[in-house]
């Protein structure tokens, strides 16, 4: 028993040594891949220590007096810089767009001190939202922003609005309703318009106009934003060519007409576009087209002293915006603002009017704020997190503060009224001074935040390459592994990878890059050579052995490994994995998923229906030979049991349970013509009037019950529900009560929200809290009980046993004296020796009880509204396993081609991925998942954090649970199998008894070894979709739609296959524990 | 000399088969790709179910042609042929809803464009299973001999294993562009499926003359 217990060891250790690969290239994938950065929350205040107002005395300002006292920022969505300069090329007029608006042209023209025009470059990704967040706090997008509330969008970074408000001015807004969602709550007035409909043009634009000017010259306001909608939405609709842009521009150049007519003294207009637009009216890339928009400043006062020459038009960054606007505007500059201010802006004002000097030191004035307010960023930052390169960093601080201390001296010199031409030179070279620090900074952050790095990702997918050959080097040692035997070769393999995968490690974390990373490659491409000339090896010596042991075996069962049948799973896989490169294939896997199920299945049920014929040919033949008669009497009994007509109707339900999962998925934004399913509505929010609340509460109650059914039942069938041990008092009790709990919670869910908000905080959390305890207590009480056995007592009659036999020959001894059908119970006659029940599905019971427990609490955390669905995989899991097994037994070796059924199994997952309403896209993320049971203030993130992921991967961790009911299903005799087989083969029936999955406890190693191939199976599906999703993600990160479609897909596709391994490990443990458990128990009936 | 003569009649059944296969691959060839995207009544993109319809037609009638070539030659090979007629319509519209469950099952929308899911399952079951239904009837052994043990034996068996085969296979690849974002007329529902199960088609009456040149081939030269 030791020695068994010990080779389960042995391979729960290769299969942690496998996720170990796993992880570290997942890790190191992601290191190089996603952009991260965390967001500080901390705002910048009025009080600090480098900048002082008295200086001049002016009324408004804090770091710096304001030399505006309102602002207009009117945001044309997509309004690139093209649109906005003039072109006298009268060939190019031809282009609808060109010179749409005059009215910018003619302020550059007529008032050159007054107005100026700046190509305006956006950072990708060029997403409308993204942006937003860019022009608002002067931050880099990243693809995280690991900020402390992630669940809405709104803003948590400090931003010149939050600044404004904080002063007490007023904001207000009309336009994309965008913004609403950014900063809830901060604009006195607000006028939002839906953005999501790209085909119209008009209503949004329109919309702003009937309140615009009303609203400007109300005066009651600081700033007022404006976002107009309807270029962008032309550009998608029609492209940048069409006349249609042309008119839009011609609008939105009357807007800007009217605007700047109502302006007062005081006020400045800014004119942008948050993005460019490609040639095909599109934006969220990098290309040269979406990442230049336009920005126009215009002042009623003169806003500049040097003014612009016409056509030489400076290129400033989008986030130079949020500086500037703010130091305008006399606040303080956002906290986290990388951007540099536009220094023209800062040279005129009623000081330094005549001086040149003046005009100068008061640019390098704001300049310095704006560097002393970058340093304190990068300070504080450097806190928290180790991301910036250090070195680089302590440089730059020390350039920052000898250029402040030449300042200093500079302005007492300047006091002392010493040479004119001197001063006015240094300046100049101090306001280069402090450009150069910012734009190093700038540049220092670009790099760590924005920039792929290439080495990582490259090294991650090698590491992934190694990880799935040493899976299916084990895949295919996994037949000598089921005799016992470990093959020689499998030392140097393990050896080799492990020294690759602890240079990779320490490689990794420890040293810098550079040659080292090199020899990484190097090792790695070594490493894949030697191991594919090990599998070929290995597969020769499998092959060897299977030929030597198995002479009985027919040529066709040894060419299995190269069947059509692992053809097509292998083209199959193919497709699935060639799907991550494109992106309306990932947009449509819902559909995809569907379709692919649906093929598989079909092609299993094919096999069943094609293995039993050839059965049936052979079996004629023999019967030929005897001069048999055949009855082929056509009965309806017959019928009804044939297995042929058994598969054809399970393969129908399954395929039918596949199809109904459409019903309860969730729609993607790019999925056209998609709509949201009903029972993804929160049942508050449908109507009872219509009695859709009823029926929906109802239905699924009843699903619920149902569910818990079909495995107490199932269970009870085989006996394994008898006698007082706690599982079974637990399934039989605490299960019910579960279900009580689930009903009346969703029940308290469904009040309206006013009633629901009344109720005391202990009223709304204390059902979901029973469901959670109540299935940790069922967990451990079955942890510490695992056997779902039990003895009938029989006290005149003991079992006798010799002892000193071998313990092989002691099982089957054992074996011999327990009955295990429980009919037997019923035909009680006295001589029988004792009755278990049970102990025929020892292991299914185990995994059905699991599998239970599972269920229930994925239906509290998925609501009510999808239970149906986990209802759905129940039956199509049980239903696939049916005809699985009917396979098996026409099968007559009961050799199972398992990459069929996990690959089944696997897309049947991702089907129900998305039949319970997920999508592999952030916002689709269910946070409401992290409410069941707790009321929202949580200390730390981790119980939040597993809801949801529960919530997200459920179908992963319920059809990975269910998993080894592949293995374990067709020994326990099905329903329908059970009653194909009764026909079929009756005789045989009454030859071997029924043994159950106990078979596999008398086999030492077979349990152990088919299960590590299974496992081997579902590691290397998942290990080849995480490396097509990493591909796919690397080949596409300059992809259009990286941030929305691969990088999302790849994060995803990475969560959900470490939820399988880590499910699976548990659920391996769990087999190992009934097995141990097993054991002990046996050897002690034999001892009594 | 009983040999000689059965060799013969085999010899020449295989001989007519060829011809006739080879005949049918080559038509259906050129109506498959001479109309497509012309605008005409055969233009699948433009007119899908009257081409769909036709393409029924055409297929019915080719494969009566390559069967029939084959009976002509073997005169002991004769049916009761009203009963059989009868069969095969009964058995033949019990497959068609089939077919439809299917496509359904497998994604197709089950609201809208009835009447195209209904035109394709009609294609796919002719090209699919009338092929069967001609060599094997209703005989449920000799279908599970010849598709799902995938023996067939010479003559118009071969062409049946291949044509349906091919043309499944084929309705099934041609679901596979529908989700692309390319906009094309022809990947709306079900233009590139039936354009697939067309192409299967052809492909796998191509398929079995090579099939059957191979066997004739070696046939030839086994006399010698
Ligand atoms: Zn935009
Ligand atoms: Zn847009």
């Amino acid at each position: 028993m030791v020695a068994t217990m010990g080779f389960g060891i042995k391979i729960l250790g290769i299969i942690c040594y496998l996720l170990l690969f796993y992880i570290a290239s997942v890790l190191i994938f992601t290191k190089g891949f996603l952009l991260k950065r965390v967001a500080i929350d901390s705002n910048s205040s009025c009080n600090v220590d480098f900048a002082r107002t008295e200086e001049h005395g002016e009324t408004g300002g804090c770091w710096m007096h304001a030399t505006h006292q309102r602002a207009i920022v009117v945001i044309i969505d997509a309004l690139k810089f093209e649109f906005m300069v003039h072109h006298s090329d009268i060939m190019k007029n031809k282009l609808s767009y060109i010179n749409k608006l005059p009215e910018i042209h003619n302020l550059l023209t007529q008032k050159p001190k007054h107005a100026l025009l700046y190509k305006f470059i956006a950072d990708p990704p060029t997403t409308t939202l993204q942006r937003l967040k860019g022009i608002t706090t002067g931050s880099l997008p990243t693809f995280v922003d690991a900020g402390s509330n992630f669940g809405s969008s709104e803003i948590a970074e400090d931003n010149f609005l939050d600044q404004l408000i904080r002063r007490g001015k007023k904001v207000k807004f009309l336009g994309d309703d965008t913004w609403l969602g950014l900063f809830p709550g901060r604009f006195s007035t607000a006028f939002p318009f839906p953005s999501f409909n790209v085909h119209d043009l008009h209503t949004v634009d329109n919309g702003i106009l009937q309140h615009l000017y009303t609203e400007l010259k109300k005066k009651d306001w600081t700033l007022t934003i404006v976002h107009f909608l309807g270029v962008d939405h032309c550009g998608h609709r029609y492209g940048p060519l069409h006349p249609a842009i042309g008119d839009k521009l011609s609008q939105m150049n009357q807007v800007i007409g009217n605007i700047t007519a109502l302006m007062e003294k005081g006020t400045v207009l800014f004119v942008l576009g948050d993005h460019g637009m490609t040639a095909t009216g599109d934006h969220g890339g990098d290309s040269q087209d979406e990442v230049e928009a336009g920005l126009f400043v215009y002042g009623v006062d003169q806003i500049t002293a040097s003014g612009q020459k016409h056509g030489d038009y400076r290129t400033i960054s989008q986030i130079d915006f949020v500086p500037t606007i703010s130091l305008l505007l006399g606040l303080p500059i956002p906290f986290s603002n990388l951007g540099q201010v536009v220094p023209e802006l800062f040279d005129h004002c009623s000081w330094s009017k005549e001086s040149h000097i003046k005009q100068v030191y008061h640019r390098v004035q704001a300049l310095r704020l704006n560097a002393l307010q970058i340093s304190h960023y990068i300070d504080s930052y450097m806190k928290i997190s180790r991301d910036l390169p250090e070195e680089l960093y302590t440089e730059l601080q020390l350039s920052l503060s000898l250029t402040e201390d030449d300042l200093q001296k500079l302005v007492t010199k300047l006091s002392s009224h010493a040479e004119v031409e001197e001063v006015h030179l240094k300046f100049h070279s101090l306001e280069k001074r402090y450009i150069t620090y910012i734009q190093s900074v700038q540049g220092m952050c670009r790099d760590v935040w924005a920039k792929f790095d290439l080495g990582a990702m490259t090294l991650g997918i090698l590491t992934l390459l190694v990880a799935i050959l040493l899976t299916v080097y084990c895949i295919k040692i996994s037949p000598l592994i089921c005799e016992g035997k470990f093959p020689g070769s499998a030392i140097v393999v393990f050896i080799t990878s492990f020294v690759y995968i602890v240079h990779i490690i320490v490689q990794v974390s420890f040293l810098e890059r550079g040659m080292v990373l090199f020899m990484a490659f190097i090792l790695g491409l070594v490493d894949l050579v030697f191991l594919g000339i090990t599998i070929q090896k290995a597969q020769g010596d499998s092959k060897g052995e299977e030929l030597k042991n198995l002479t009985k075996r027919s040529y066709f069962e040894l060419s299995q490994t190269f069947s059509f049948e692992n053809w097509f799973n292998l083209f199959v896989i193919v497709l699935s994995m060639a799907g991550y490169f494109s992106n309306s294939f990932v947009v449509y896997d819902t559909s995809i998923s569907v379709f692919l199920t649906q093929t598989l299945i079909l092609m299993v049920s094919f096999k069943t229906v094609k293995e039993h014929f050839r059965t049936v040919k052979e079996t004629h033949k023999e019967m030929h030979a005897k001069k048999a008669r055949t009855s082929n009497k056509l009965r309806f009994s017959n019928i009804v049991q044939h297995p042929v007509f058994l598969t054809l109707c399970l393969t129908f339900f399954c395929s039918f349970c596949i199809c109904l999962t459409k019903n309860f998925q969730a729609c993607r934004e790019e999925q056209v013509n998609c709509i949201n399913s009903r029972f993804l509505e929160r049942l508050v929010n449908l109507s009872s009037n219509t009695g859709e609340k009823n029926i929906r509460y109802f239905f699924s109650i009843v699903c619920l019950c149902i569910l818990v059914l079909i495995p107490y039942l199932l269970l009870k069938h085989y006996g394994n529900l008898n006698g007082t041990s706690l599982p079974v008092l637990c399934m039989k009790y605490a299960m019910p009560l579960l279900l009580v709990c689930c009903a009346l919670h969703w029940a308290v869910q469904g009040l309206p929200q006013n009633v629901l908000d009344s109720m005391p905080v202990w009223q709304q959390i204390v059902l979901p809290r029973i469901v959670h305890v109540s299935c940790i207590f069922s967990l451990l009480v079955f942890l510490i009980q695992p056997l779902l056995v039990y003895i009938l007592p029989q006290n005149h009659k003991s079992l006798s046993l010799p002892y000193g036999q071998s313990s092989e020959h002691l099982m089957h001894t054992v074996y011999r004296h327990i009955k295990v059908n429980w009919q037997d119970y019923f035909s009680n006659s006295k001589d029988k020796p004792p009755v278990v029940f049970g102990l025929g599905t020892v292991y299914t019971s185990g995994v059905l009880y699991i599998g239970t427990l599972v269920s229930l609490l994925l239906c509290l955390l998925l609501g009510d509204g999808m239970t149906p669905s986990v209802l759905l995989g129940w039956f199509s899991v049980m239903s696939f396993l049916e005809i699985i097994s009917i396979q098996m037994k026409a099968t007559q070796d009961a050799r199972l081609n398992m990459l069929s059924a996990v690959l089944t199994f696997h897309l049947m997952t991702s089907v129900f991925f998305y039949g319970t309403g997920h999508q592999a896209t952030i916002p689709s993320i269910r946070w409401e998942a992290a409410f069941v049971g707790f009321h929202g203030d949580f200390t730390n993130n981790i119980v939040p954090a597993i809801l949801i992921l529960f919530n997200t991967f459920a179908a992963q961790v319920l059809f990975t649970v269910l998993t080894p009911l592949i293995l374990l299903w067709p020994y326990s005799k099905g329903i329908f199998s059970g009653i194909s087989l009764n026909n079929k083969s009756g005789k045989n029936e009454t030859e071997s008894e029924w043994k159950g999955d106990f078979v596999l406890f008398e086999n030492e190693h077979k349990l152990k070894g088919t299960m590590m191939e299974l496992m081997m199976y579902i590691i290397l599906i998942n290990e080849l979709q995480v490396l097509s999703a990493m591909c796919a993600a690397s080949l596409h990160r300059r992809h259009l739609m990286v941030w929305k479609i691969f990088a999302p897909r790849f994060v995803f596709q990475a969560v959900s296959s470490s939820i399988t391994f880590v499910t699976l490990l548990l659920v391996y443990l769990l087999i190992l524990k009934i097995d141990s458990q097993l054991g002990k128990w046996l050897t002690k009936l034999c001892t009594k | 000399m009983t040999d000689e003569k059965t060799y013969y009649t085999a010899r020449k059944v295989l001989k007519r088969t060829l011809a006739w296969t080879l005949f049918c691959s080559l038509a259906s060839l050129i109506l498959l790709f001479i109309p497509f995207n012309s605008g005409t009544i055969l233009d699948l993109v433009s007119n899908c179910l009257v081409a769909t319809k036709i393409w029924i037609l055409v297929i019915l009638i080719q494969i009566c042609f390559i069967c029939k070539s084959v009976t002509q030659s073997l005169p002991s090979k004769q049916h009761s042929k009203v009963g059989s007629l009868l069969k095969y319509v009964a058995v033949f519209l019990a497959i068609v809803p089939v077919f439809y469950v299917i496509t359904i099952l497998f994604g197709a929308p089950l609201t809208e464009s009835r009447a195209e899911t209904f035109h394709f399952a009609l294609l796919l079951s002719v090209a699919g299973t009338f092929p069967g239904l001609m060599t094997c009837g209703v005989n449920l052994n000799e279908w599970s001999r010849i598709f799902v043990l995938s023996s067939p034996e010479n003559g118009v068996e071969v062409v049946a294993y291949w044509v349906s085969l091919c043309s499944i296979f084929g309705a099934w690849l041609g679901a596979f562009p529908i989700p692309l974002d390319w906009d094309r007329p022809w990947q709306v529902w079900p233009v590139s499926c039936v354009l697939g199960t067309l192409c299967g088609y052809t492909i796998g009456l191509m398929l079995s003359s090579v099939h059957l040149f191979i066997s004739y081939y070696k046939m030839v030269r086994q006399k010698r």
